[in-house]
């Protein structure tokens, strides 16, 4: 062992580290958790990179694979967690019964199941139809709406994307008990990296804005940027558009 | 009062916990408590919110147990997970604390001299300035090679890196670290 060595490791144990125990509380969380299943790495995938029929199946399968490996997780996780600069708070009737403005016209019919046996119906982003920067160096993706993406928001969207600093404003996400909350994660990623998914209507609240009625939302945070992914899709479609993005700072405005 | 000690290695607990022992997963925070608290503070600048970043990554490291490689070790892994939940905290980018050492509160009764106290303290002191100006990386790379006493291929993994620039990082960092003593010797 070299001076330098001894010098550091010497300095490292006396650091002051928090010590309190972790595992009764990391137990109380994940005993929201259902048993993971194991999952045999050699059925592991990389993120596509070209559409075909064959990859676009691959990628449904580890979409639903993911939601089976980590299955639904109940509100408190949500709670404990939050992710990014977005807080969840669960709430009795939020975006269900209380009015408020709405800036996202209500789905126009029942939710696309999203893919079944038949590949050809599974959603695909492409390139976006209009890229719009808003305040907090956010900027907001729009994809128009098809076949496969329904309607989101005026008609003309089927999927939106806003990507910003994970240390932006902390955001709130009113939810009501009812509306179902998976942790889930990301297909396809070489690092596990763990999404929300709020699975229906819900309030969205950012200081000193009015509270908003949002839809179903996928939320994760990657090396320092928070992805919110909307489209009115079932969660294993939605994770397989969350599989395409291609994470990074390219997507933010130069700030 | 008793204690008992779970004898079972590592890789035992894994099996273990994908088998739905969750028991088994909570001797292995118990056992990497540490580690993963030091690499968040290492990846953090600070050790505040330090155990939050741990108790996350270990909420997520279990979730993502059944894609967990059962012929690897587990810690190398877990801290990969840990320095991405840090990086991933919202205010990682605010945050300017820096490392602290310990105060001690208590006068031994008996042990080294005071003087030799206070000398080991300043040398202490010096070193943690020194990690302080590091990049998060070097005192990363510095950590599990000294501290955790990692290998070259456990440290690829924890740092998400090829195997092949290992060495090489850790000669650069360790090159840097005398630099900063340096510093601290010349003033």
């Amino acid at each position: 062992m070299t001076s330098l060595e001894e010098g550091f490791t010497a300095a490292v144990e006396g650091l002051d580290l928090p010590d309190r125990d972790l595992a009764d509380t990391v137990l109380a969380a994940i005993a929201q958790l259902p048993p993971v299943p194991v999952e045999d790495r050699r059925h592991r995938v990389r993120r596509p990179r070209r559409r075909t029929w064959a990859v676009a199946a691959l990628m449904l399968a580890m979409a639903s694979a993911a939601v089976m490996v980590v299955a639904p997780a109940r509100q408190a996780v949500a709670q404990w967690l939050g992710i990014g600069a977005t807080r969840i708070v669960i709430e009795p009737g939020a975006g269900t019964t209380r009015p408020v403005p709405s800036t996202v016209a209500p789905p126009s019919g029942p939710p696309t199941t999203g893919p079944g046996d038949d590949a050809d119906a599974i959603p695909s982003l492409g390139l976006p139809g209009s890229i719009i920067d808003g305040p907090g160096r956010a900027r907001t993706f729009r994809w128009p709406a098809g076949d496969r993406l329904p309607p989101l928001t005026d008609g003309a969207v089927g999927a939106q994307l806003t990507v910003r600093p994970a240390d932006g404003e902390v955001v709130t996400k009113l939810v009501d008990p009812a509306v179902e909350i998976v942790f889930v994660e990301i297909p396809g990623r070489r690092e596990p990296t763990m999404a929300l998914w709020i699975g229906g209507e819900h309030e969205r609240s950012a200081p000193g804005g009015s509270p908003e009625l949002a839809q179903r939302v996928l939320v994760w945070v990657d090396s320092g940027i928070e992805y919110r992914l909307e489209a009115d899709l079932d969660l294993a479609a939605v994770l397989a558009l969350a599989a395409e993005i291609e994470p990074g700072t390219h997507l933010l405005p130069p700030g | 009062m008793t204690s008992s000690i779970d004898h079972r290695s590592d890789a035992a607990l894994v099996a273990a916990a994908r088998a739905g022992d969750r028991g088994a997963f909570a001797e292995l925070v118990r056992r990497h408590q540490r580690s993963a608290v030091l690499a968040a503070t290492f990846a953090l600048g600070s050790a505040t919110d330090a155990d939050e970043v741990a108790q996350e990554a270990f909420v997520k490291a279990f979730a993502a147990l059944g894609r967990f490689d059962q012929s690897a070790a587990f810690r190398p892994w877990l801290l990969r997970i840990v320095t991405n939940t840090a990086r991933n905290r919202h205010r990682f980018a605010r945050r300017q604390q820096r490392l602290m050492l310990r105060v001690a509160s208590q006068v031994p009764v008996a042990g080294p001299a005071p003087e030799e106290v206070a000398g080991h303290r300043a040398e202490a002191e010096a070193m943690v300035r020194a990690i302080n100006r590091l990049r998060v990386g070097d005192r990363l790379i510095l950590s599990y090679r000294w501290y955790e006493q990692l290998t070259e291929a456990e440290i690829a993994v924890a740092l998400g890196c090829p195997a092949g620039t290992v060495k090489s990082r850790l000669n650069r960092a360790m090159g840097r670290l005398r630099r900063e003593i340096e510093q601290e010797v010349t003033g």
